[in-house]
């Protein structure tokens, strides 16, 4: 995306400031930055690089566990930053890449697997990092129970009818195809509803979660395969990965020296997060 | 109170906390009506909304797939013929993100967001051409006949859903 950055975002696509929404006056956008950066000589369009830049580079030391904290609430802020100075071309992703990094800014983010672990040892509750990981699975259960609630509000994922529109944005020959079998698409939207709507509940029972969260990443891949939304299909494989299907037990268990003045935990935080989808 | 007790405490009150934020992502969700009469309040909710993600709706594709969509400009500039073009992107990714545009063009409930929209790429288009006398933004939708329509040999056409002329103030 970073040769249409300054088209989507940088006002030469479009003026996002004639497009009233009395919430954005308050949101932080990259032209904010505008004024002082053309003070410095630099073009029009150096705002929102700049911030998309350093959007990376958070991302980066998130990934990479390097002052993971601050690196989580840097990432959040520049994510807001660049994605409300044209929020109009925003989509899926983009709530799904906010709600993590919110998550990841207030929760216990860095404790283990992280640099910052291995310059220090890191002290943090238990509880606090079982919230968080909880929180996150929580979001996650209400978008897929509020999608596929509303899906079902029509009849055209009953009747396989959006399986065939949805074929039409990026697969027309496919389309055509669906037409001479229709089944196919009926059954893909009976599906489609089902593990959307059942989501919330079956994620929660040990017998249910695994087949429904590997049928969740297959559903993902076949949008991504068919339709080609590459960046949400593969955020939303990643949420389901590691929120759920990411068994802690067979990693080493490190014995962490005790401290007086610190909530002692016996096992390391990687394996009690586990603990909150049980 | 022993420092323990300092950080259960403090576990309590986060707790609440997030119990909180969850109940307003789910009236979010919801579609629940804005707190708009709230004053500063709701403004305030607006902003948490946005700044977390709270305030945002999960209809993706919902209650059906909506129809491919594209922009036409037509820019006109004194003694040269008038340039005609469909918006597109470099990117798959950013092709993607002007889909998103597109849908906010065809779907848009309130009467003045389409001409917002459309102003807002005329004025961006003014900018570029600096001689450009008018602009005209027309929005296009693919009309996709139904699956037993199609196998009778119905063929899907674009179809022009608005078109607004902007004209360069003297």
């Amino acid at each position: 995306m970073w040769a249409d950055l300054h088209h989507l975002f940088g006002g030469e696509l479009y003026r996002p400031e004639l497009v009233a929404h009395s919430a954005r006056l308050l949101v932080p956008r990259s032209d904010w930055l505008a004024p002082v950066l053309q003070a410095l000589g630099l073009g029009h369009v150096a705002p929102i690089y700049l911030v998309f830049g350093g959007y990376i580079v958070a991302l980066t030391c998130l990934l990479l566990g390097f002052l993971s904290r601050p690196a989580a609430w840097a990432a959040l802020l520049f994510h807001v930053m660049w994605t409300a100075s044209g929020p109009e071309s925003n989509y899926g992703v983009d709530t799904f890449a906010r709600i993590a990094l919110f998550i990841c800014a207030i929760a216990p983010t860095g404790a283990v697997f992280s640099l910052d672990a291995r310059r220090a040892p890191m002290w943090t509750s238990e509880r606090a990092a079982r919230r968080g990981l909880f929180l996150l699975q929580c979001l996650l259960a209400i978008a897929y129970g509020f999608s596929g609630y509303e899906k079902a509000l029509g009849p055209d994922w009953w009747n396989g009818e959006s399986i065939y529109r949805a074929m039409y944005l990026d697969s027309p020959h496919m389309a055509e195809f669906l037409t001479s079998v229709p089944f196919v698409a009926v059954f893909a939207g009976w599906g489609t509803l089902a593990l959307e709507m059942g989501w919330p509940l079956l994620v929660w029972m040990r017998p249910t979660r695994r087949p429904l969260l590997v049928a969740t990443m297959l559903m993902h891949l076949g949008i991504l395969l068919t339709i080609h939304l590459v960046s949400f299909c593969a955020v939303m494989i990643l949420l389901n990965l590691t929120l759920y299907l990411y068994d802690p037990h067979g990693h080493h268990q490190q014995a962490r020296p005790e401290h007086p003045h610190i909530d002692r935990f016996s096992e390391p935080s990687h394996c009690t997060l586990h603990n909150a989808a049980r | 109170m022993k420092v323990s007790e300092l950080a259960k405490r403090k576990i309590e009150v986060v707790s609440v906390l997030l119990i909180v934020h969850v109940a307003l992502v789910v009236y979010g969700a919801a579609g629940s009506p804005k707190f708009e009469r709230m004053g500063f309040a709701g403004f305030l909710w607006e902003l948490y909304g946005e700044m977390t993600a709270a305030s945002h709706q999960y209809g993706f594709f919902a209650p059906r797939v909506g129809s491919p969509t594209r922009i036409r400009l037509k820019v006109e500039r004194p003694a040269q013929p008038a340039e005609n073009f469909v918006l597109s992107m470099r990117s798959p990714e950013g092709h993607m993100r002007l889909g998103g545009f597109e849908d906010d063009l065809r779907n848009s409930e309130e009467p003045h967001t389409r001409r917002d929209i459309s102003a807002s790429l005329a004025a961006a288009q003014f900018d570029f051409v600096p001689d450009a006398r008018t602009v005209t933004v027309s929005v296009e939708c693919m009309d996709i006949p139904e699956m037993d329509q199609a196998r009778q040999g119905v063929k899907p056409r674009w179809i022009q859903i608005s078109s607004c002329t902007f004209r360069r103030k003297p």
